[in-house]
């Protein structure tokens, strides 16, 4: 990052952002906890007077995140999220009630609970701060106990015998299979997931742990689907209508299920889950476009190179009635129940920061 | 080896050469705008992302330019520090300064300041080391990239051959190729030495080098190395008694690097950019480049410009607040930061730099227009490059020069007129005639070919060069001024006499349909053949006036038009039509063309009368016109 | 008459083995004996294993007879025609496959009788039929002889030839052929190959091993071109440097006007079947993919080369091979996991053999011969017919059909030809005795070549 920042923003906003652009801060889940501790770090260390001051500055440095990192949702999920532990803890603070012992509130409780919009956020609150932090403290242990939650289910929905097919390497999916091969035996069909051919080191990986493995090209993906029982994949980001953005090739794998009516099972750990539509076609934020050279066309004919306009997406979008199924870490929710689970997580002022 | 506390690059902000005119003279090479950000953004990045932590930034020209660029911009844990000498002029003489300094402690990358690159230094550092410790010696590692093939592309121009041992990628021998030699010399003891040795064409110097220490004192010690290449050579050279050896290591081939060593290479470089090539250096995904639009077709949009009622067709990039009007044609171009352009405007494979206006109507092609140019109503301009200030009057017409503001006004230099060494290489008419070397050759390739294949004379290979240009010319519609001067340039190569240069040109006319039709796939009958000569006299009807000048000449010409027609058959039924073009034309007088008809050759065979037949009509039209007009005279 | 073989095989076995003539004075080269075989045996054993059912053997019409009657011995499967050819060993190897021509009407195989390998030719079968190549060829290894290898006779200072072979590193082309000795300090390449063919390796420690397949269109234009002589050294090279031209199309008006003179060239010869232009024209297929030419680049005559990895494989066509070959074969041939049974078609100590030495190491002893008390025999062949008297000492030797050693000799890393004798208490070391000749008793030889010299003369 070259150019000067605005002065507001914190320093080690700006430092996550280095991190994460040069590659020292890699995968979803490492970047979730890099950013929950840097947003820890602003709540510790900046100094605020009322909550509400407390989230212009965590909206001002996620907005900032975000725009920085327009492609890693889940760093505007955790801000959103963070945001949300502020209201919580406040009302909470404020009113010092303790005895609302039903942690979900019902649907019927947020349509009628009007009165957050007028809570007025200036008074300062002294316990507030520790408050948050223990609310924070006890977030980062979900988180770490996130994918291990998910994996537990293996055994729920992988049976004896059956051929479950995923595509790509998803280190979650990898976990998932394992925990189920350690009770009962079934089979696994990867496809390579090109160009990036990331489902060779995963069918290496499944084998290595003595599940029945078999690595298929991205074009026997139709031909081999009649057999499978599950697909089973893993994803980068859900958006509010339970469309997925995932790796390129996952909508070729959702389109066959449908076509052979195979259920279609993503995992989904919550902090991937994001409160953001798919609204254009000029891809501009929900894709990214590599380079070709990576995989799709041979670097070395310059011929070709320069004749050609060769495409590299790193994602696919698969619209929500491709996907059968999402287990998160609090169980298995269909699509269409996406909208409940996003209005716990966060609240409506924060979707758009 | 390479245990040491810091990552040292060096990087030449000049390049010392005059190969991109005239930007020499506007800013060093390092900050030549690459798509709007000057190409020292792209290798900070590379520098920053390697985690190389000191960089020496040579400068010996524009220091002031460059001082302002590094104050302002910000670095992640790289130190910038500057190394001003004004007035060098050579790779060498910068590297010897470098070596009195004593600045630099180990192993060291050093960068030409031309040149793009999205690899891994420090990766390719460590390669080097790796090879140090097999190989003591070893004192430099270029970094090559694999083209494939260098055919047919911008870059065929570039084509280097580097003579390698297979085993260590140890270099024995590197040069450029160059179109003129058809043979390279090797030497055999390289291949007697080694049992396996590599001869490739198909790598590009990406003007990054891996230095071992010794590098700078080989410099300091051989005063006739001025630049790169001379180094090579050297120390190829003397291998033994310097006792050094030069590695080559192949660039990932997932990662992207290209020197701009031409206006060529720029060209290629920005197309390849925003086809996205170099990601993650790429328009959208770079931070200096940020808020952009990327849509089909490799088009980007600044999210500040305006551009409604255009169209980008493809390849193209709108710089932050610019504007196109209706109708606004765009394709294989850069428009840089603050420019307005009219409505109508037709922009292709052109580089419009910031803070350019050109009004409506108008038509850039090929062209370069750096910094603040304005272009008024209705201008066209052709493979031009306008240096900055430039205003180009209403309605003007500009093809292949190049402008520059002097003091005294404005000077326009004939891109023609450049000087050969200065290797210029324009990106206009990129497709040269080396695929038509290629069939010409054919059979010259090897001695054994061309001992049973007739050697080609002079004449001959001068008769293939006339109806190559003349091809061209027509295919991509060149002057004829440009083109007389080509066959002429020719004529001197093959050292023709004139006579045969006007029977030879004619006879390139005659037979030009013949191969046009050939090149557009199209079947030869006597039809198109006609149709087609006659639109190409007409064409080229300047250049036969050129050399059909005289009495001689159009002997000449009217022994081509027999010698063809006996051979060809689509044109014998013509061949009266066009006498009587020529004669229309004022080529041929009405006297000639009777002589050479009475005129009964010693051998008068079968070709001789068939010809004449065959124009039989013609002739008698012509004898009752001569009858006609003295009756008229004697009236 | 119904040919339905997809390649013929042709030995050519008419060489008189002009590098070893000291060998070669009593017995056609092909005869000689390698681990008591005739080395013909082995060309054609890679035949047979290879599948190959039927092979026409060319050797000289003088010594066909002898030649056909050592074949009848070794009790091969593969059907063999013999063809004698009249002064074949004056003769090219062109010039042989020249006379023979009405014989071969199909693609063929030509392998060298003298070629001892352990090779696979399927794999060159394949590269052949992969690209419907011109001319494939096999390379080996140049084999490295250990610096205390000793060959029998004087030191010669005979430098080894040296091919330069150039295959392309993508598609296996072999894009370049020379030999070092043609050239002085330089040579040139033309750019138009070095453009074209973008990464080839030119090998230097590679040798042509004399195994071609052949396209029946190169015999044609080999019949037609009496110029050619040698198949490796005329018409490789000529086929391969002419890969890069194009048949001058007929069409081309430039022909009429140039006036190319109509001399027969080889694409009259190198036509390409319309199915097979067809085929190529409609196929995806591509043997490159580093630019945009069609596949093979349109040429028509394509020339393969394929590189054998395999450790064992030269030419015995001078003293120093054929002696390195006859001191190896045993290690190689067991090497490759194959037993040598394989090989010993013949045992180890034939049946019909009289042994009364008690002290044989790995020694081969042939039909009829005689081994007498006290000797001591160690790594060394010892031919039909032949006797070793007692307390004689023999090693690291070859010795040949009807040859007598006497009593109390010492013969050490020595080729003793047929027929000849040698006297009582002789000692030889390092040295060659011709066909016939006789040791005179009790004299002492190293390094050389001990023959009748007016016999070398003779033939």
């Amino acid at each position: 990052m070259i150019d000067s920042p605005p002065e507001k923003i914190n320093e080690s906003v700006l430092k996550l952002i280095n991190n994460i652009h040069y590659g020292d801060v890699k995968g979803t889940y490492n970047i979730v906890l890099a950013t929950i501790s840097v947003l820890k770090e602003i709540i510790n260390n900046t100094e605020w007077n009322t909550a509400k001051d407390l989230m212009d500055s965590i909206t001002l440095n996620g907005k900032y995140l975000i725009e920085a990192l327009p492609l890693e949702a889940s760093i505007g999920n955790m801000v959103r999220r963070t945001l949300q532990i502020i209201r919580e803890e406040y009302i909470l603070e404020l009113k010092n009630k303790t005895e609302e012992t039903d942690p979900q509130e019902s649907l019927h409780k947020i349509l009628t609970a009007e009165n957050d919009q007028q809570i007025d956020f200036n008074t300062s609150v002294p316990s507030l701060k520790s408050a948050l932090l223990e609310h924070i403290v006890e977030f980062e242990t979900e988180l770490e106990t996130c994918l291990e939650n998910i994996t537990e289910q293996a055994s729920e929905h992988i049976h004896s015998n059956e051929i479950i097919m995923t595509i790509g390497k998803s280190k979650l999916v990898e976990e998932f299979f394992k925990k189920a091969a350690s009770t009962r035996a079934f089979d696994v069909i990867v496809a390579e997931g090109g160009p990036f051919l990331n489902g060779h080191e995963m069918a290496v990986n499944l084998a290595k742990a003595k599940i029945k493995t078999t690595l298929i090209s991205d074009v026997a993906i139709f031909a081999m689907m009649s057999r499978v029982n599950k697909v089973i994949i893993g994803t980068h980001t859900v958006m509010a209508n339970g469309g997925l953005r995932a790796i390129s090739g996952v909508h070729t794998v959702a389109q066959a299920a449908k076509h052979y009516s195979v259920p279609v099972m993503v995992l989904l750990p919550l902090y991937k889950l994001s409160p953001l539509y798919h609204s254009s076609y000029k891809q501009n934020g929900f894709n990214k476009h590599v380079s070709p050279m990576q995989g799709v066309i041979d670097s070395a004919n310059t011929q070709l190179l320069e004749k050609v306009h060769a495409y590299n997406p790193v994602f696919d979008y698969v619209p929500p009635d491709l996907v059968t199924l999402f287990i998160s870490n609090i169980g298995g929710n269909a699509p269409s129940y996406i909208y409940r689970l996003l209005s716990e997580l966060y609240h409506p002022d924060d979707y758009e920061l | 080896m390479c245990k040491k506390d810091v990552l040292q690059a060096v990087i030449l902000a000049d390049d010392f050469t005059t190969s991109l005119t005239p930007s020499q003279n506007i800013f060093p090479s390092i900050l030549m705008p690459v798509i709007n950000v000057p190409l020292f953004d792209y290798m900070l990045e590379t520098l920053i992302k390697s985690r190389i932590q000191e960089v020496f930034l040579y400068c010996s020209s524009h220091i002031d330019l460059l001082k302002e660029y590094v104050k302002v911009k910000n670095y992640k844990g790289t130190a910038i520090s500057l190394i001003i000498s004004d007035g060098c002029s050579s790779l060498g003489d910068a590297l010897r300064d470098i070596d009195t300094k004593g600045w630099i402690r180990g192993y060291f990358i050093l960068i030409r300041g031309n040149t793009f690159v999205t690899a891994d230094l420090k990766s390719l550092l460590n390669a080097h080391c790796l090879k140090v410790e097999k190989d003591k010696g070893a004192t430099m590692t270029m970094v090559l990239r694999n083209l494939g093939s260098t055919k047919n592309s911008y870059m065929s121009e570039e084509a280097s051959l580097v003579v390698s041992d297979k085993s260590s990628n140890k270099m024995l021998y590197y040069t450029k190729l160059k179109n003129s030699e058809k043979k390279v010399k090797l030497e055999l003891n390289w291949f007697l030495d080694h049992s396996e040795i590599e001869l490739n064409t198909c790598y590009l110097d990406t003007h990054i080098y891996l230095c071992s220490p010794s590098v700078l004192p080989l410099f300091a010690d051989n005063f006739d190395f001025q630049t790169m290449d001379d180094f090579i050579r050297g120390v190829l050279m003397n291998e033994e008694i310097l006792d050094s050896r030069i590695y080559w290591q192949q660039l990932d081939v997932e990662d992207y690097a290209l020197p701009i060593t031409s206006w060529k290479a720029y060209h290629m470089l920005t197309q390849d950019i925003l086809r996205r090539h170099s990601f993650p250096l790429v328009a959208d995904a770079f931070s200096s480049l940020k808020n952009f639009i990327y849509m089909p077709q490799s088009t980007y949009k600044h999210e500040t410009a305006l551009a409604k009622g255009c169209v980008l067709e493809k390849d193209c990039i709108l710089g932050l607040n610019s504007a196109l009007g209706n109708n606004t044609k765009v394709a294989r171009s850069v428009i840089a930061d603050h420019c307005i352009i009219g409505s109508n405007v037709n922009i292709r494979n052109s580089y419009i730099f910031s803070n350019v206006r050109i009004k409506d109507n108008c038509t850039i092609v090929n062209s370069i227009l750096f910094p603040n140019c304005i272009v008024r109503y209705g201008s066209q301009i052709d493979g031009c490059i306008l240096c900055p200030e430039i205003d180009v009057a209403a309605r003007s017409q500009y093809i292949d020069i190049i402008v520059e503001s002097q003091s005294s006004g404005v000077s326009k230099t004939k891109m023609l007129e450049l000087e050969v060494n200065d290797e210029f290489l324009y990106f206009k008419n990129n497709k040269l005639a080396e695929c038509d070397n290629c069939s010409t050759e054919s059979s010259s390739s090897e001695e054994d070919s061309e001992r049973d294949s007739p050697i080609p004379d002079d004449t001959n290979m001068f008769l293939s060069e006339v109806i190559d240009s003349l091809l061209r010319g027509y295919q991509d519609k060149l002057n004829c001024e440009n083109l007389i001067l080509e066959i002429n340039s020719s004529r001197y190569a093959y050292n023709v006499t004139i006579r045969e240069v006007t029977y030879n040109v004619i006879k390139a006319i005659l037979s030009l349909p013949l191969h046009y039709l050939a090149e557009t796939k199209t079947p030869v009958n006597s039809q198109n053949y006609q149709k087609n000569l006659k639109a190409i006299i007409t064409y080229f009807n300047p250049i036969i006036l050129n050399y059909v000048k005289n009495e001689n000449a159009q002997d000449d010409c009217l022994r081509a038009i027999e010698d063809i027609a006996s051979t060809t058959d689509e044109l014998l039924p013509y061949t009266q039509h066009l006498l009587n073009q020529f004669y229309d034309r004022d080529i041929l007088s009405e006297e000639k063309i009777l002589e050479w008809y009475e005129s009964t050759s010693e051998d008068a065979d079968v070709f001789h009368s068939k010809v004449r037949n065959a124009v039989q009509p013609f002739i008698k039209w012509l004898r009752e016109a001569e009858e006609d007009s003295t009756e008229s005279d004697n009236d | 008459m119904v040919h339905y073989n997809e390649f013929q095989a042709i030995v050519l076995a008419g060489g008189k083995g002009s590098r070893m003539t000291e060998l070669t004075a009593g017995q056609p080269k092909c005869l000689l004996p390698i681990a008591n075989v005739p080395m013909i045996w082995y060309p054609l054993q890679i035949l047979e294993r290879s599948g190959f059912k039927e092979a026409i053997v060319v050797v000289s019409e003088l010594t066909k007879f002898e030649v056909s009657a050592a074949l009848d011995k070794l009790g091969l499967k593969i059907k063999l025609e013999i063809v004698g050819i009249p002064g074949a060993e004056d003769l090219g190897t062109a010039d042989s496959i020249r006379l023979i021509h009405e014989k071969i009407y199909t693609d063929f195989l030509v392998i060298s009788c003298d070629l001892i390998a352990n090779i696979d030719i399927s794999k060159i079968l394949n590269l052949y039929r992969k690209h419907n190549a011109s001319i494939t060829a096999l390379m080996l290894p140049v084999p490295k002889v250990p610096d205390d290898f000793v060959t029998p006779g004087p030191k010669s200072k005979q430098k080894p030839e040296t091919d330069l072979i150039g295959i392309d590193n993508n598609t296996g082309r072999l894009v370049f052929l020379a030999s070092a000795s043609d050239f002085e300090e330089t040579f040139n390449i033309s750019q138009r190959l070095l453009r074209r063919h973008t990464n080839f390796t030119v090998h230097s420690k590679l040798m042509d091993a004399h195994l071609y397949i052949i396209n029946k269109w190169v015999l044609d234009f080999l019949v037609y071109n009496k110029n050619f002589t040698t198949l490796k050294g005329e018409l490789l090279p000529y086929i391969v440097s002419k890969q890069l031209s194009r048949p001058k199309s007929v069409d081309d008006r430039n022909t009429s006007m140039v006036q190319v003179d109509l001399k027969e060239d080889i694409f009259r010869f190198a036509v390409e079947k319309p199915l097979d232009k067809l085929i190529r024209k409609m196929s995806a297929f591509n043997d490159h993919s580093t630019d945009l030419e069609e596949a093979y680049y349109g040429d028509i005559i394509r020339c393969y080369g394929h590189i054998s990895n395999e450790k064992f494989g030269l030419r015995a066509n001078t003293v120093q091979m054929y002696h390195f070959a006859n001191a190896k074969i045993l290690e190689w041939w067991g090497a490759n996991g194959k037993t040598t049974e394989q090989l010993a078609l013949l045992p180890n100590i034939s049946s019909t053999a009289t042994i009364h030495s008690t002290q044989m190491q790995e020694c081969y002893v042939d039909d009829n011969s005689t081994i007498e008390e006290k000797t001591s025999l160690k790594h060394s062949y010892i031919g039909s017919n032949s006797v070793v008297e007692s307390k004689t000492r023999v090693s690291q030797s070859v010795i040949m059909g009807h040859v007598t050693i006497k009593q109390r000799c010492v013969i050490h890393n020595c080729i003793l030809c047929n027929g000849c004798t040698i006297e009582e208490g002789t000692e030889l070391k390092d040295c060659l005795v011709g066909a016939q000749h006789i040791v005179t008793s009790g004299s002492q030889h190293s390094r050389e070549v001990l023959t009748d010299a007016d016999r070398l003369i003779e033939f």
